[in-house]
């Protein structure tokens, strides 16, 4: 089913990626053999509560981990064909900002405080392109309208102190598109902005695929805003892939019990009631993963094979599939 | 931001009558007094009899030293307003006119210590903070730190004995700040013979605060590399070079720029001991001969005007401190 013509489609496919930390209590094996595989154009969503690696797999995309603590980094995560894992530092460089952005969760963080948001804005076409200052600003400042910023040309000449949290994450999304990348990183773009902003930089990504034609993958813990954007959701738990699955398959029918799990904590599923429901327990340290499925001891269903052996994938349909023990048998043939 | 400057002028006036007010205090409590070192200079040892209580009554009243000491303070402050800081007890020239002689020279110290202090410390902890825990940067390290625990007099005398012309080689002078016939050289001459001269005192007095300061810069550096905007320089392919020089530096300079408020006391009463070891002639020994003879004149005059190079220090560092860090300037 897989030729080579269909493999063009994937921007890119991360294969087997292991990212390891040496921390005081030991090796921390915060992505344990993770793959998925974003087509251009598609926005995917990596989901899970926090300490499941998703960051941290989103970091090792653009190769932001550093020895220390970083202690292991192998798998594939091929881009356009090339594997960014054998990058020289210099070629990643060039590939950082130009062909893959990122979006970070704080925006006020995000952006160097003393120096004026269209000059930062500038040192990355500079970078890349070569331009001067002058040269960019005409361009920053089309960008910066075009993610709705009004008066750019004032707004560029502003510290980002002086804007307020939405208005500097869409100074971060100008930056983040500015040089037309191919794909872009959305660390849980909204988490750290109120409820009438989150709805307009979620429109604003939507935008971003559909009009720039770039891929994206989000990052979030929020299926509602998940559901807003990804047609592709991978699900995240210590480390580990445990679900996987076109958006509106994973949506209408989640199998994993950590899935289910985390669709129950919804507010809307909790039907009204005073507590939403909650996950017993919490991720487990990645130094010490859980033996077997590392989600047997918060699991309402774990069975004994699920203490003591590691379930296998189980594709349960071409736009579907999990790691459970419950689902053993149920594999479609390919 | 003028108006900010402004405010900041006005502050000068209460700390001024704070700081002389302790100072005026501090010295009349020692003990000691002006007229008793008069009479031991002027006939040796001296003698507790009659004639000699009335020559003390007599010069204490003719100096106003026998009214109270709140009354004293006064006065003075009343003749500093006027600019009238009177004449030395000592040989009864004007105040200004000794601390104009010998301020240029120790202000030539202090600006020189500050610009080598600043110009050495920021690459060195720069550099500590970019290459933290190699080698380089712990032989660094344990350098600076025994460097700042060295107190300056003793290095000086160790500096007089080795280099000097004490017990070993003979490479720099240790008297003076000139040659006796300096002032027949041309101008290139000069000031190589001046440099030469100042040379080990200039060492002494800058590498305590070259020590601490690059400390700083290293402790701000390292802070400021795990801040998340330079994470997103990162993400975004800026160069290293542009990351350390451009993204980093500017942050990290901003503690930096306040703690030259801090160093400049010290590099003023630094002076005082290096001074008087090299035999200079500066501000600093002036104040410490005024100090041993309780010339009270003089020591207020010298005090007044460190204040007050000290307070304008600490303005101009508000206003380096507004040009570094935009966040500042709302004021």
């Amino acid at each position: 089913m897989k030729s080579n013509i269909q493999n063009n489609n994937y921007l890119l496919e991360i294969e087997n990626l292991k990212v390891y930390f040496s921390t005081v209590l030991g090796t921390a094996y915060a992505v344990d053999d993770i793959s998925f595989k974003i087509r251009r154009g598609q926005a995917v969503a990596l989901v899970g509560e926090s300490g499941c690696g998703k960051t941290v797999t989103a970091l090792s995309i653009l190769r932001l981990l550093h020895t220390p603590p970083l202690s292991h980094l192998s798998g594939r995560i091929k881009f356009e064909g090339r594997d960014l894992i054998t990058l020289s530092e210099e070629e990643m460089r060039r590939v950082r900002g130009r062909h893959i952005s990122m979006v970070f969760q704080e925006p006020m963080s995000s952006l160097n405080p003393v120096f004026r948001v269209g000059d930062q804005i500038a040192d990355v076409m500079k970078m890349h392109f070569g331009m001067t200052k002058e040269e960019s600003f005409g361009k920053i400042e089309k960008v910066m309208e075009w993610v709705g910023i009004t008066d750019p040309h004032m707004r560029l000449r502003q510290y980002p102190y002086e804007l307020s949290g939405g208005l500097v994450q869409r100074v971060m999304i100008a930056m983040a598109v500015v040089c037309e990348p191919k794909l872009l990183i959305a660390d849980e773009p909204t988490t750290a902005l109120d409820v009438t902003i989150q709805a307009e930089i979620l429109k604003l990504l939507r935008r971003i695929k559909h009009e720039k034609e770039m891929s994206v993958l989000l990052i979030s813990h929020d299926l509602s805003v998940v559901a807003r954007i990804a047609e592709w959701v991978v699900v995240l738990y210590a480390g580990k892939k445990v679900e996987e699955g076109s958006s509106t398959v994973i949506y209408a029918k989640p199998t994993h019990p950590y899935t289910k799990a985390l669709f129950d904590a919804l507010p809307a599923k909790s039907g009204g009631k005073k507590r939403l429901n909650t996950i017993p327990g919490s991720v487990p340290l990645t130094t010490e993963p859980p033996k077997g499925c590392r989600f047997h001891p918060r699991c309402p269903s774990a069975m004994h094979i699920c203490e003591v052996k590691e379930p296998p994938w189980i594709q349960l349909s071409p736009e579907q599939g999990n790691a459970c023990w419950l689902y053993a048998g149920e594999e479609i043939k390919t | 931001m003028l108006r900010y400057i402004i405010k900041r002028l006005l502050f000068v006036i209460p700390t001024f009558l704070g700081v002389s007010l302790i100072t005026f205090a501090l010295i009349q409590l020692a003990p000691g007094s002006p007229v008793a070192y008069k009479l031991r200079g002027e006939g040796g040892a001296m003698r507790a009899n009659f004639e000699t209580e009335k020559i003390i009554e007599q010069t204490k009243a003719l100096y106003g030293l026998d009214k109270p000491i709140i009354v004293q303070y006064l006065l003075w402050l009343r003749r500093i307003i006027t600019l009238d800081f009177g004449k030395s007890f000592k040989d009864q020239r004007f105040v200004m006119e000794k601390i104009w002689e010998t301020l240029p020279i120790t202000l030539q110290f202090t600006i020189l210590e500050t610009f080598l202090i600043y110009l050495i410390a920021i690459p060195i902890g720069a550099y500590s903070a970019v290459r933290s825990r190699s080698f380089l940067d712990q032989l660094i390290t344990i350098i600076l730190f025994l460097l700042y625990s060295l107190p300056s007099f003793w290095v000086a005398m160790l500096l007089i004995m080795f280099l000097g012309g004490g017990d070993w080689w003979n490479l720099f002078p240790v008297n003076g700040i000139n040659s006796i016939d300096a002032y027949a050289y041309p101008w290139w001459k000069w000031l190589l013979d001046r440099l030469w001269h100042i040379v080990l005192p200039l060492f002494c007095m800058t590498y305590g605060g070259l020590a601490g300061l690059s400390r700083y810069m290293r402790t701000g550096m390292l802070d400021v590399i795990k801040q998340d905007y330079i994470r997103t320089a990162r993400a975004y392919g800026l160069s290293e070079k542009m990351i350390v020089f451009k993204y980093a530096m500017r942050n990290s300079l901003i503690p930096i720029v306040t703690i030259f408020g801090g160093l400049l006391p010290g590099l003023i009463s630094g002076s005082v001991i290096i001074e008087t070891i090299f035999s200079i002639p500066g501000m600093g020994r002036l104040g410490f001969e005024a100090v041993l003879s309780r010339d009270y004149p003089l020591i207020m005059g010298i005090f007044t005007i460190s204040t007050f190079l000290t307070l304008f220090g600490l303005i101009i560092n508000d206003i380096l401190y507004a040009l570094v860090d935009p966040r500042i300037r709302l004021e």
